[in-house]
């Protein structure tokens, strides 16, 4: 199987600030794959890595089973939205697509020009003039008409209001449908991602807590209530991810591969969103035992 | 992809264009008309063997625009490095649009490779341009002139290497600091020093220089100036403020059209009692008690001539010729200046060269 994105041991240092500490992943294509993880995770590097804005530290990266060359090749089969959505300020959008078409040798000209037509953009508008939502777009119509087989995303949504975070969101499945590209996105947002994504990393302090189909995901956690444990403890072959308690109830959330049977508990789903800020506050509490330093491979 | 650079960069082309156009139209007029005064005033008076009044009529001929084209070409190549390569890389760097370029599918080597070409062919046209019409409309003033060496800066070959250099220094220290503007203030700088430190260091020294011994006239010119002015017979300038420059026995000793690097004063034994004609910074003589004789410092006394009152200037010339007090000057003739502008512009031309390589260092390493 190809992977849209494989690390091992990856890490990353600015000076001596560590932006990205051990990180191994991996990310099959054919996915819409979230990477999910509180501010300052190491996301935004991870992903300039990728793309081959940073050279790694350590460790090892393969996007699209390639090490993230400065190759015209390599480029060509990524589209990159970067953070801030960064834009020519005073082009304007007609230049914007005659710079996409002179750097790209894929570019896909028609496409460009019926997604500025679908966004409605006003190709003499300076880029610098446009709404955030708008940027977004041109950005989103940039990356995606050079037709690559990856596209990586970094926080698009983060500075969107809601109305634009759902038709930027929306114009990007249109594409994934229509060209069949592999995505990872980042963001520390989950609501908004549950109905694009269907594959999730959580990333902590550079660390992947969690990483898989979210379906399969969502399958084998089981949120569960019932009555203070006694002696008699949980169900074996239970993981319990967090726990919390009051007086007279507890309540889980375990990770599991069977059915729970027993009846002292009550089985609920977990949502997404409350999955992943489980497995966020568990990080943070064993990142608070453990210092960070101690997970940087010796 | 180098198209659309050219695109990008149209405006700013265009505007300099339109700046150079409208100079042509004003030196071809001026320039026309100059040629004619020239015939005029000094091909004529050439004929009448007296040329000092018609020169000088002729020399402040548009001088205003004499002054404004030799800075012209002088600033241009600064303004070219401050203005075209400081922006070049830092403005992407400070606005992040870096991120934006790097990827898209052209490596980022190819990239910079497109936008140093576009912008640096225009620095480099632009300046020769420039260079080119200047020189030609000072032709007639520089025959007049007759020192090339005078004009060294802005004629003929070194602005197109200034130019460059500029451009690419602009371009380096943009992607070093990755800021505008102080990337645009350490080009200035770094410039100004450059262009300084080759001009002190670099230049009288790229060829070994020529030496011709002269006898010296400066000591008693000086000490005439220095009676007359004593005795009151003309209110004559204080010996102190008389400039060296002035006093250089520039057309006695020098080839015609040489560039004096340097004239050292020395005595009898081949000494250096003193620089530009003088002996110890000045005239330093005193008259042997009772007058009968004359000291200059460093060099002797010449007993045999007698000082009745001050000494004029043709005792002292007498004393100096009795002491054998001459003048080595060091120069480059006039026949180098070919050979030194295009040294000088091919020392630029690689110091531009190795400002680009580092540029592109530094970009590929920026990954890492």
């Amino acid at each position: 199987m190809r992977c849209a994105l494989e690390t091992q041991g990856l890490a990353k240092l600015y000076g001596h600030r560590l932006a990205l500490a051990d990180c191994t992943l991996t990310i099959p294509t054919g996915h819409v794959a979230a990477l999910v993880g509180p501010n300052g995770a190491g996301k935004t590097t991870l992903l300039h890595l990728a793309v081959g804005l940073l050279a790694p530290t350590r460790g090892a990266i393969r996007v699209l089973g390639e090490s993230p060359a400065r190759g015209a090749r390599q480029l060509a089969q990524l589209g990159f939205v970067a953070q801030e959505t960064p834009l020519y300020e005073d082009m304007s959008v007609a230049d914007h697509l005659r710079f996409g078409g002179s750097l790209n040798p894929s570019w896909d000209r028609e496409l460009a020009e019926r997604r500025v037509d679908q966004i409605g953009l006003d190709r003499a508008q300076r880029a610098g003039a446009l709404s955030g939502g708008q940027r977004a777009q041109l950005a989103l119509t940039l990356a995606i008409a050079k037709r690559p087989q990856l596209l990586i995303l970094d926080e698009p949504v983060a500075r969107l209001d809601p109305l634009a975070r759902r038709e930027f969101l929306q114009q990007l499945m249109e594409a994934v449908a229509e060209q069949g590209l592999s995505v990872i996105l980042s963001s520390h947002l989950v609501s908004d991602l549950e109905r694009v994504c269907d594959y999730l990393v959580i990333l902590v302090s550079s660390r992947v807590q969690l990483a898989g189909e979210i379906d399969s995901l969502l399958d084998s956690h089981r949120q569960l209530t019932g009555p203070r444990p006694g002696p008699w403890g949980l169900p074996e072959g239970q993981e319990v991810i967090e726990a919390t308690h009051t007086d007279r109830q507890s309540t889980l959330l375990v990770r599991t591969d069977g059915p729970i049977l027993d009846p002292n508990w009550g089985v609920d789903r977990i949502g997404l969103e409350d999955l992943v800020l489980a497995y966020m506050r568990r990080a943070g509490r064993s990142a608070a035992h453990s210092p960070m330093a101690s997970t940087v491979d010796p | 992809m180098t198209r659309f650079f050219w695109h990008e960069f149209r405006t700013a082309a265009l505007v300099v264009g339109g700046l150079l156009t409208a100079l042509a139209v004003v030196l071809a007029v001026t320039g026309v008309n100059l040629t004619h005064l020239y015939d005029l005033l000094v091909v004529d008076c050439r004929s009448a063997h007296d040329c000092s009044i018609a020169v000088g009529r002729f020399l402040t001929a548009d001088s205003q625009l004499q002054v404004a084209l030799d800075v012209a070409v002088v600033a241009a190549p600064a303004l070219i490095g401050v203005f075209w390569g400081a922006p070049l890389v830092a403005r992407e760097m400070e606005r992040q649009t870096f991120v934006l370029a790097w990827t898209q599918s052209v490596t980022r080597s190819r990239w910079l490779a497109a936008k140093l070409g576009v912008a640096g062919t225009c620095s480099v046209l632009s300046s020769a341009l420039l260079s080119l019409m200047v020189t030609w409309w000072f032709r007639p003033i520089d025959l007049v002139n007759a020192n090339p060496f005078s004009s060294f800066d802005a004629r003929d070959l070194v602005p197109i290497g200034y130019a460059a250099f500029a451009f690419c220094l602009g371009v380096a220290a943009g992607a070093l600091l990755r800021r505008t503007l102080p990337a645009m203030v350490s080009t200035l700088l770094a410039f100004a020093v450059v262009r300084v430190a080759v001009l002190e260091w670099v230049r009288p020294n790229l060829l070994a220089p020529l030496h011709r011994t002269v006898a010296n006239a400066t000591i008693a010119s000086l000490a005439s100036l220095g009676s007359a002015r004593a005795s009151g017979t003309s209110p004559g300038p204080n010996p102190g403020s008389i400039t060296p420059a002035q006093l250089t026995p520039g057309q006695g000793g020098l080839p015609p059209s040489a560039w004096l690097l340097s004239d050292r004063t020395i005595n009898a034994a081949g000494q250096t009692i003193g620089h530009n004609g003088l002996v110890g910074g000045g005239v330093s003589m005193w008259k042997v008690p009772g007058g009968h004789g004359l000291t200059i410092q460093g060099a002797g006394t010449c007993p045999g001539i007698s000082v009745p009152g001050l000494p004029s200037g043709p005792e002292v010339q007498a004393c100096v010729n009795a002491l054998h007090i001459r003048d080595v000057l060091a120069f480059q003739p006039a026949d180098r200046y070919w050979t030194l502008q295009g040294l000088e512009t091919a020392i630029f031309l690689l110091l531009a060269l190795a400002l680009a390589g580092l540029t592109f260092y530094w970009i590929q390493r920026r990954a890492g």
